[in-house]
């Protein structure tokens, strides 16, 4: 029997749909009437303004009904929902945002060559952490080794440390384990596998070249006190996800 | 010879016979992972079905576009020296892929791997090993897309699509290279090209790792 990739796998996102409902949404066609709701609008309609408690209540309540949409718990289907998907999970969790930023700003502050190094490393071996995660292979204290990841970048950044990029690639490597297998282990749960591998990558690479791009304040006078707070700031969350605060 | 060059020519020589062993672990027939062809028309609809599959095959992408990274880092001016090997190498991956059966998924993310680390690590061999890189990314990329199809089951409109695509590809993606780096002289843009190879190599890492992990 010869069966086409693309094919195979448009099989088994069905089955997924089918085996199981949508983790960030237990009723997702109810989520998204609501959503629909909300967004009705009549054009030419005058908007009154609203001035009782009611009215505010109910104003909050509609911006958190759109806030908690299912629109950012993995809902999407096919290609464009897949890449979106991919796109926005290194994104939304506070946890890689730091320790990806970090990569991108520490090789900014050690320069060339770790500066290109540093961001080629991470995605690359974090692709093998996904692996990992896919392949069920256990590796222990992964959401601490992520944590921590946050830590250490973060005061290293604090400090201006400037180690050897041999010593920077190998450490790079290390974390990016951690959050490649965390990814990993969630990847199945895409629409699309390739689509959703697309949109991480280059949202991780997207991340890095913000740090890079903030790294660039080196050169200012003004600049090393705000990489210096920027590298503190990261130590902070990554402090907080360490001992449960976030 | 410098110290420096001998290292790249044993380092080139590894990543051959890894290359090489790589081809033949994927040669184990695992399963019949075979494309389809949207056929059925005249040569035309069958050409733009062969090159279709050329184009939605993200291992093969990643493959060709690594390969023309890889080529115009070595040399601006590389892909016209290097070509020939590449025409020869494509009609005959498609002749073994006919006889030798092969799991299109390995062999083909196998080969885009390596080609994309190729590019990331942009290592300049000699002519003759480069020349047999490129013969061996046509070979493996033709082999893959067209494992587990007899030979004649694919009307030769389709064979023509995916030719022309394969070659569409590799050039664009050298010329792209090329013009960037001749008219950008600078050192990021080089980095840049190599920054991008590393995000294919670690898509085609992260796809591969679910498709074995779901079929096995």
């Amino acid at each position: 029997v010869q069966i086409a990739v693309p094919s195979q796998l448009a099989i088994i996102t069905a089955k997924q749909m089918e085996a199981r409902p949508n983790p960030g949404c237990r009723t997702p066609q109810k989520g998204a009437q609501q959503m629909l709701d909300t967004r009705q609008y009549r054009p030419g309609h005058k908007i009154k303004t609203v001035n009782s408690t009611r009215g505010l209540a109910l104003f909050a309540l509609a911006v958190s009904v759109v806030a908690a949409s299912p629109a950012f718990a993995h809902t999407g289907e096919g290609m464009a929902g897949g890449f979106l998907s991919g796109l926005m999970h290194p994104i939304f969790g506070w946890d890689h945002v730091v320790a990806m930023v970090a990569v991108g700003l520490w090789g900014a502050v050690l320069g060339s060559p770790a500066i290109w190094i540093l961001p080629i490393t991470f995605p690359l071996v974090m692709a093998i952490g996904a692996a990992l995660g896919i392949a069920g292979i256990p590796v222990p204290f992964i959401e601490a080794g992520i944590a921590l990841s946050g830590i250490v970048l973060g005061l290293l950044v604090m400090f201006l440390v400037r180690a050897p990029i041999v010593v920077a690639g190998v450490l790079v490597a290390f974390f990016a384990i951690f959050h490649g297998y965390a990814h990993g282990t969630e990847l199945p749960d895409a629409a699309n596998p390739f689509a959703y591998a697309i949109g991480f990558v280059i949202a991780t690479g997207l991340l890095h070249v913000v740090g890079i791009v903030f790294g660039t304040l080196n050169g200012l006078a003004w600049g090393k006190t705000a990489i210096r707070a920027g590298g503190a700031a990261i130590a902070l969350v990554g402090t907080a996800f360490l001992t449960g605060i976030a | 010879m410098k110290p420096a060059n001998i290292r790249f020519e044993r380092l080139a020589a590894r990543i051959l016979h890894i290359v090489l062993a790589g081809g033949l672990v994927a040669s184990i027939p695992l399963s019949a992972r075979a494309h389809e062809f949207g056929l059925g028309g005249d040569v035309y609809d069958d050409f733009l079905a062969g090159g279709a599959v050329v184009l939605t095959d993200l291992p093969v992408m990643i493959a060709l576009t690594s390969t023309g990274i890889f080529i115009s880092i070595w040399d601006r001016e590389g892909l016209p020296h290097l070509w020939l090997s590449f025409l020869s190498a494509v009609p005959a991956g498609f002749l073994i892929a006919a006889f030798v059966p092969v799991d299109p998924v390995l062999i083909l993310f196998g080969a885009a791997i390596a080609l994309g680390l190729l590019a990331v690590i942009a290592i300049r061999p000699q002519k003759r090993i480069m020349s047999a890189i490129v013969f061996l990314a046509g070979f493996l990329t033709a082999w893959g897309i067209l494992a587990g199809h007899a030979w004649g089951e694919i009307p030769l409109g389709a064979y023509a699509g995916i030719f022309g695509l394969f070659n569409l590809v590799l050039a664009t993606s050298a010329l792209v290279v090329s013009t960037a780096l001749k008219r950008l002289p600078y050192g990021w843009v080089e980095i840049t090209f190599r920054a991008l190879a590393s995000w294919m190599v670690a898509i085609a890492v992260m796809s591969v790792a679910f498709l074995l992990g779901r079929t096995g």
